[in-house]
């Protein structure tokens, strides 16, 4: 085991440091993404790997630092699967992937977000669980996971996303309860529904992954 | 069974302690008692015929014996083991010194050689050791490592060091010793290193150094040994280093070194050699280093050595090498340094150097390379060449195809080098260069020599060079004014550029209706005047940009009638009046980057000029014709030309390095434009960036904006803008940019699916706008409050209020919720068969919180509806 975990470390490692067509982390990492997705509406066309740096693609937007702050993919028509690289977007703050046809478990490593604002993925077919690492998005204001496929409970680690003021779970397949700590004191009801939620939660009393 | 258990037990605590005794005695230092005063004495003798060795910071200040009374009470005989420098075996018998870098200032003459039998390791080096080597140094027999270099020691190394039987290691270089290396050395056959350079040693090689078959380095550089190179040193197989370089060695490089299969570096410079170059050099294929330079070498360069693939630097300058350059240096590509200059090469330049991408040193000046080169083409480009300009390059009358972009080389170019060539293709860019323009010739046909460091002006001579068709020179630091020919000398320029230089004066005005002109580039320069009308010639022209100059003019709508115009950006200039145009069908209809920003444009944004730019209308972007190309760009013979401007996107300046055939911006920021931002402007479809901002513009924000769904950034900050945000900005999903800071807006901020991602400095600087994200924010906390009367207006609620209706709702949900969960689990525990009972309490719950809020309250579906 303990050689298989030092074997996939060291690949993880030489992966990270072969070289590839930018020397822009960011830009390898938006261009992995280009990769896994299927464009039929051809909205990833301007992202060629061979600039600098991934500043004048279409759908990203950086700071004056050169440093990736958006990914814009509203309504694109993009499907395909997230992977790990976007965890590489050290500086992103909105990442919207609203309303497209993404399917796929949402990766974990985008809980490396630190400085996230807003992550917005409602109306696409994702499934899985909501990743436990979201809770390391302390600047996260505002999570609209509605209209997906995603399933399991509810992280309770998302209740200490002090700044969290839009969150939204709607229609999705999620069990357990809904917390009552922390920002989620005043959440809509409507953030919840459509689910096989069952009700707030009942701390010490009830499991908070009741019925899943 | 049990008792030899025992017995082994018995053995193994007898043996250990035995063994603890011994320890505690050899530790007590009792045995050699004797010795060891022998040797204490013996080192404070030596150590009284230094010099600076009395005062106590002296580095052997613990060289001294232990107080009397110690020694009379016999508690402890005196040792030298804790000395500093002094290592001991177990016995407590020095075995080592070293005492390098100790100030030692003296001789060797009282060292005590006939005590210290046992040493195997001495380093006195970097010290002030004086005079000559005792021959009673061939008493330490047991010696493996001997250094003394970086000394002062004179005389002659003493025959008597062939008696060193055990030595490994022998280091005597950076001293004054002169005569010559006793055969006797022959005799250390367990060397590894033998290190004498930096010497007067003279003399010739003995061949007994043929004997020294351990030898791994051997360096004798520095001294002045003559006559040729032992034949016996063929026996030093295990050789991986070897220096004879600046000596007086005469005659030939023996062949034999091919045989040397281990030799990593071989330094012969500054000698006498004479011959050739040994083709069986080329067997050496661990060899990184070759320096042969400043000899009288002559012959070929052996093609072999196209086989040293590990070879980094090869150095064969200043000999009489003659013949041509092979091709198979080419196969060298680990090569970082290739330095042939100063030789009678001749012939030609191979091609295949060019794959020797990692040069840093490429000289091959001082030969008699004149002839052609193979397919008449030299292609370094994007190495990491350093140093002056290769001047051989002037003279090779043949050569076609020049390119050395992308290195580092230095230097003036002479005027003249080009003008009487061949060249086609001269491409010089990204160097650094200096100095005037070297001409091109009559048959240039592409001359780049764009970010250099070019200084003065474009000399009228340029037109000679009437097959000109791609001028780049962009990116230096050429001055004055454009020579009156460059506007119309060669019929078949495409491409001018001419931008980021300090060129000044007014636009030449001879463009002729022969031009082919698709690319002028002038930006960043200091051009006064007006533009001139002689451009309305070049119908080719696709891209214009005079952005960053001093031009004074009105609005140039007469460019509108060039018909293949797609890029026109007249950033930050002196243009002025209103954007009038005459009545035509066609205007600016391929256009799709229009910049007018940063000049003293005034007057309406004229609707009718925006129903003209057919270009910024066509179809949804990735839904173009198929064979539409990606990129503005023109093919040619050995290349492509990308088009490339700078535009400010998203609120930074960037350069495009290549522009997007789709690339669509609208760009009107910095004037004076005043009146509405017309309805039509919801048109322009394919629009990626709009800016109106930092005009005086009124009205109210046009709902058709919300058409434009490709737009990337929408900037109409600082106008007079009033009414409220269209909720229509909510569908402009691509939308990353946007500010509408600094107007007279009002109302709540939709915060309809895009428009919920914008911070409070996209909308600051309305006080009459309120609501999220203005609201509770650090930046805006002094936001003025919204207007009371508001609040209870009827499209207000539906916005802001109603927040406040779901919340109350909400929160009595959550009481409920709460009272009937508690009930469930207490059930559910009672019970264990809570299930209808659980789907019951929801029922009540559903109803109860239905009760509650029958408009808007919709309550939690429980297993809703699955």
């Amino acid at each position: 085991m303990g050689l298989l975990s030092l074997s996939c470390c060291l690949l993880a490692i030489f992966l990270s440091l072969s070289p590839a067509l930018s020397t822009n982390s960011e830009g390898n990492a938006l261009h992995a993404l280009r990769t896994r997705l299927s464009d039929p509406n051809n909205v990833l066309q301007s992202w060629d790997p061979t600039l600098v740096n991934p500043c004048t693609w279409f759908h990203i937007t950086c700071d004056s630092n050169n440093h990736v702050i958006r990914l814009d993919l509203g309504n694109s028509n993009v499907s395909g699967t997230l992977g790990p690289e976007l965890g590489q977007l050290k500086h992103l703050k909105y990442l919207e992937l609203y309303m497209s046809s993404l399917s796929g478990e949402i990766p974990k490593e985008l809980g490396n977000l630190k400085k996230l604002v807003s992550l917005d993925m409602y109306g696409n077919k994702l499934e899985g669980q909501i990743p436990k690492a979201f809770a390391k998005l302390k600047s996260l204001r505002f999570l609209r996971l509605n209209n997906n496929k995603l399933t399991g409970p509810i992280p309770r680690e998302l209740t200490a996303l002090s700044d969290l003021k839009v969150f939204d779970v709607s229609n999705n397949d999620l069990c357990g309860t809904i917390p009552v700590d922390g920002p989620f004191a005043s959440f809509h009801m409507e953030s919840f529904e459509n689910n096989r939620l069952n009700g707030p939660e009942l701390q010490g009393l009830v499991p908070y992954d009741f019925g899943c | 069974m049990g008792s030899p258990k025992l017995e082994t037990l018995v053995r193994l605590l007898a043996s250990f302690a035995l063994f603890i005794v011994l320890l505690v005695i050899i530790s007590q230092g009792a045995i050699p008692a004797y010795a060891s005063t022998k040797e204490v004495h013996s080192l404070l003798k030596w150590k009284s015929s230094l010099q600076d060795q009395t005062q106590s910071t002296s580095s052997l200040s613990t060289w001294t014996l232990p107080p009397q009374n110690a020694i009379d009470s016999n508690v402890e005989a005196p040792s030298p083991c804790g000395w500093y420098g002094i290592s001991c075996n177990l016995a407590g018998i020095v075995i080592g010194i070293n005492l390098t870098n100790s100030n030692i200032k003296g001789t060797l003459n009282e060292f005590p050689f006939s005590i210290l039998l046992c040493l195997t390791f001495v380093d006195l080096s970097s010290n002030e050791l004086l005079g000559s080597i005792p021959p009673q140094v061939s008493l330490l027999t047991n010696l493996t490592y001997l250094d003394l270099s970086y000394n002062r020691l004179f005389g002659m190394i003493p025959r008597t060091i062939g008696e060193l039987k055990k030595l490994e290691v022998l280091h005597l270089d950076n001293n004054k010793l002169n005569g010559s290396i006793p055969d006797e050395i022959g005799q250390l056959c367990l060397l590894n290193e033998l290190i004498l350079y930096t010497n007067q040693l003279d003399g010739c090689l003995p061949s007994s150094l043929g004997n020294l078959s351990s030898l791994i380095n051997i360096r004798l550089g520095q001294n002045s040994f003559s006559g040729s190179i032992p034949l016996e040193m063929e026996n030093l197989t295990n050789l991986e280093m070897m220096g004879l370089a600046y000596n007086f060695l005469t005659g030939p490089i023996p062949p034999y070194f091919g045989k040397l299969m281990k030799l990593r570096l071989l330094i012969l410079q500054n000698n006498e050699l004479v011959g050739c170059i040994p083709p069986e050099l080329g067997n050496l294929k661990f060899l990184r280093l070759l320096a042969l330079y400043s000899n009288n070498l002559t012959g070929l360069i052996p093609s072999t050595l196209g086989n040293l693939t590990e070879l980094i630097d090869l150095y064969l300058y200043a000999n009489q090498l003659s013949g041509n350059i092979p091709n198979e240096l080419g196969n060298l590509r680990a090569m970082l340094e290739l330095d042939i200059s100063n030789n009678q090469l001749t012939g030609s330049i191979p091609s295949t150097l060019g794959n020797l991408t990692k040069l840093t040193l490429f000289a091959l000046d001082n030969n008699q390379l004149s002839s052609s080169i193979p397919n008449n083409r030299l292609d370094l480009s994007e190495n990491q060449l350093t140093g002056p300009i290769p001047i051989f390059l002037c003279h090779l009358t043949d050569l076609v195809y020049l390119f050395l972009r992308g290195n580092q080389l230095l230097g003036r170019w002479p005027i003249e080098c080009f003008s009487n060539s061949s060249l086609s293709i001269i491409s010089l860019a990204n160097n650094k260069f200096e100095g005037p323009l070297p001409l091109p010739s009559p048959s240039t046909f592409y001359y780049s020599i764009e970010y250099n460091k070019m200084e003065g002006k474009i000399s009228s001579s340029i037109c000679n060079a009437t097959n000109l068709t791609f001028l780049i020179l962009c990116n230096n630091r050429l001055i004055g004014s454009l020579p009156q020919c460059l506007s119309n000398y060669s019929i078949k320029l495409l491409v001018l550029n001419l931008a980021t230089n300090y060129l000044s004066g007014i636009i030449p005005g001879r463009f002729s209706v022969r031009s082919n002109l698709r690319t002028l580039d002038l930006s960043e320069n200091q051009f006064r005047g007006t533009l001139p009308q002689s451009l309305i010639n070049c119908r080719n022209l696709e891209v214009m940009d005079f952005s960053k100059n001093k031009i004074e003019d009105n609005f140039p709508a007469w460019l509108g009638m060039l018909p293949e115009l797609k890029v026109l950006i007249l950033r930050s200039n002196k243009f002025k009046g209103r954007l009038d145009f005459p009545r035509v069908a066609h205007l600016f209809s391929k256009l799709h980057i229009l910049d007018l920003s940063d000049n003293s444009f005034a007057g309406p944004i004229p609707a009718n000029l925006i129903m003209k730019l057919h270009g910024m209308m066509s179809v949804q972007i990735g839904q173009e014709p198929k064979d539409k190309p990606l990129y503005m760009t023109y093919v040619y013979d050995f290349g492509v030309y990308e088009d490339s401007v700078k535009v400010i996107l998203k609120g930074n300046e960037m350069r495009l390095i290549r522009i997007l055939t789709i690339f669509t911006t609208f760009d009107l920021s910095l004037n004076n434009f005043e009146g509405n931002i017309p309805d039509v402007i919801g048109h322009l479809y394919s629009l990626i960036g709009l800016n109106l901002s930092h005009n005086h513009l009124t009205g109210s924000i046009p709902l058709a904006l919300g058409n434009l769904t490709n737009l990337e950034w929408l900037d109409l900050s600082s106008n007079k803008l009033s009414g409220r945000i269209p909720r229509e900005l909510g569908d402009l999903t691509f939308l990353g940019y946007l500010d509408l800071s600094k107007n007279q807006l009002t109302g709540c901020i939709p915060q309809d699916k895009q428009l919920s991602t914008f911070k409070s400095d996209s909308f600051h600087g309305n006080p009459g706008l309120y609501g999220t994200p203005l609201q509770n924010t650090e930046h805006d906390g002094a936001q003025a409050p919204p207007p009371p009367l508001l609040l209870f207006q009827e499209d207000n609620s539906k916005e802001c209020a109603g927040n406040w209706f779901d919340r109350k709702a909400v929160g009595i949900g959550y009481a409920s919720g709460i009272v009937i969960g508690i009930s469930i689990a207490y059930i559910s525990w009672e019970t264990r068969r809570p299930k209808w009972l659980v789907s019951n309490v929801r029922r009540m719950e559903r109803r109860g919180a239905k009760w509650m809020k029958k408009s808007k309250w919709k309550a939690i579906k429980i297993h809703g509806g699955r």
